[in-house]
């Protein structure tokens, strides 16, 4: 099983992706590459007893953003909720102050 | 490409720079910059003339809305901008309109929706499925292949006919393929591209020793190492040319060497690739070859013969799909008048 078959089980849309990419399935596969280091490099981990949450939303917005693009959909639907709940938490705190 | 038209691209993020980068480029004269200084820097010190700006909203240090800011405050404000958002905000909108903003693109990227909307804003016309470089480009490089692989033919035993035979055949089958299109000059060019990326197929023999290439590309062959080694390296070999004039060939031609022994169902190799995977004009290359293999090697080449070739390959269900076996059946007359066999 080739590296997009075994993404295609796991709920990527990679024939989307590659389409997106004028059918270049390698500069898909090294983008992905990319993106594994893109999420090791912005780890979205909220300073719950701080108060300024924009690094961490911009984090996790970007990687939301990304994700789109290469359809990865597992990952876009986890970051699309992260980015929503960080959000809303970061008006409840704006709102209590 | 318009060499007239360059549009620079700005956004943090590589990988969306890159993907938008490989939409663009097809047509246009595409400038990068990773931050929104490294943009202002280009406009304002070096005075790069650009036809259009497509630039991130969410950008760390200087967001696309302050770099908007920061042209108006130059005068570069009749530049159209593209602005790229993963969401289009109330807050992003409401800070956005207080600028001259062409167009919000979101992410994900739709190819051809971007294409249409920068086009039309820049007065440029779709361009043709292929340019007059392309074409030329990809009739060079399938000349020194045929002239490479024609020496590899002289030199052994193989019959060379069979090459030529499936390039034929793939022209006719594909004439009646509903899914590709057919008409203009471009149309033609591509039927005749792909019947020569059939006619390669089996290019990866010539990268075995004589003693496996002789028993490599047949069907039906009992298979293993070798069996896959010449679909690999025939993919490969044809990969190895990175124009990009050359493509959609180079695409074709590999995906064909690559998968011909696949099968619709999975069960085939090197990557037992199955269904949608298994591109139309590649089931079509491996059903000829396993075609010409039971029709062309039988003493009997007559009708009979392939009504009887024809329901073998239907008894294999889940060889191809049914729409590409259907090809096979209806260009019977086609096949026969080459054959020279008389058919009613």
């Amino acid at each position: 099983m080739s590296l997009l078959q075994e993404l295609e089980a796991l709920g990527v849309n990679t024939d989307e992706a590659v389409e997106r990419m004028n059918g270049n399935a390698s500069l898909y596969e090294r983008m992905l590459v990319k993106f594994k280091d893109m999420i090791k490099d912005m780890p979205v981990r909220p300073d719950f007893d701080g108060s300024n949450y924009a690094d961490v939303i911009e984090a996790a917005h970007a990687i939301k953003g990304t994700s789109s693009n290469l359809s990865v959909t597992p990952i876009y639907e986890a970051y699309s909720e992260i980015v929503r709940l960080l959000r809303e938490d970061r008006r409840s705190r704006q709102e209590r102050f | 490409m318009d060499e007239g038209k360059r549009i620079l691209i700005v956004d943090d993020s590589e990988i969306d720079r890159t993907i938008l980068k490989s939409i663009m480029d097809e047509e246009f004269q595409v400038i990068e910059a990773d931050n929104g200084y490294s943009a202002l820097e280009l406009m304002l010190k070096k005075k790069v003339q650009l036809d259009a700006i497509m630039l991130d909203i969410s950008m760390p240090f200087l967001d696309g809305l302050n770099v908007l800011q920061i042209l108006r405050e130059n005068n570069l404000e009749d530049i159209p901008v593209f602005m790229i958002t993963a969401e289009a905000t109330k807050e992003n909108i409401e800070r956005a309109s207080q600028y001259n903003i062409t167009e919000f693109i979101r992410k994900p990227f739709n190819r051809e929706e971007i294409l249409k909307r920068v086009r039309a804003k820049l007065g440029v016309e779709e361009k043709a499925a292929f340019t007059k470089a392309d074409i030329d480009e990809t009739r060079k490089y399938i000349a020194d292949l045929e002239h490479i692989y024609g020496h590899y033919l002289d030199c052994t035993s193989k019959d060379k006919g069979r090459d030529e035979r499936r390039a034929y055949f793939m022209k006719i089958l594909l004439a009646k393929c509903p899914t590709i299109e057919k008409g203009t000059e471009y149309d033609n060019f591509q039927l005749w591209m792909i019947g020569k990326a059939a006619y390669f197929c089996n290019i990866g023999d010539m990268l075995l020793f004589n003693a496996q290439a002789d028993t490599a590309s047949q069907a039906g062959n009992a298979g293993g190492d070798i069996h896959q080694q010449h679909t690999v390296l025939g993919a490969e070999l044809i990969r190895l040319n990175y124009s990009k004039h050359c493509r959609r060939f180079v695409q074709i031609c590999s995906d064909m060497c690559l998968h011909h022994h696949e099968r619709y169902d999975g069960k085939g190799f090197p990557e037992g690739i199955s269904g949608k995977d298994y591109q139309t004009y590649t089931q079509i290359c491996g059903l000829l070859e396993r075609f010409d293999d039971q029709f062309f090697k039988s003493s009997r080449r007559n009708e009979l013969q392939f009504d009887y070739v024809i329901d073998q390959i239907r008894r294999d269900s889940g060889f191809v799909s049914d729409e590409v076996f259907s090809l096979l059946v209806d260009s019977k007359s086609e096949i026969m008048k080459y054959y020279n066999i008389n058919y009613v």
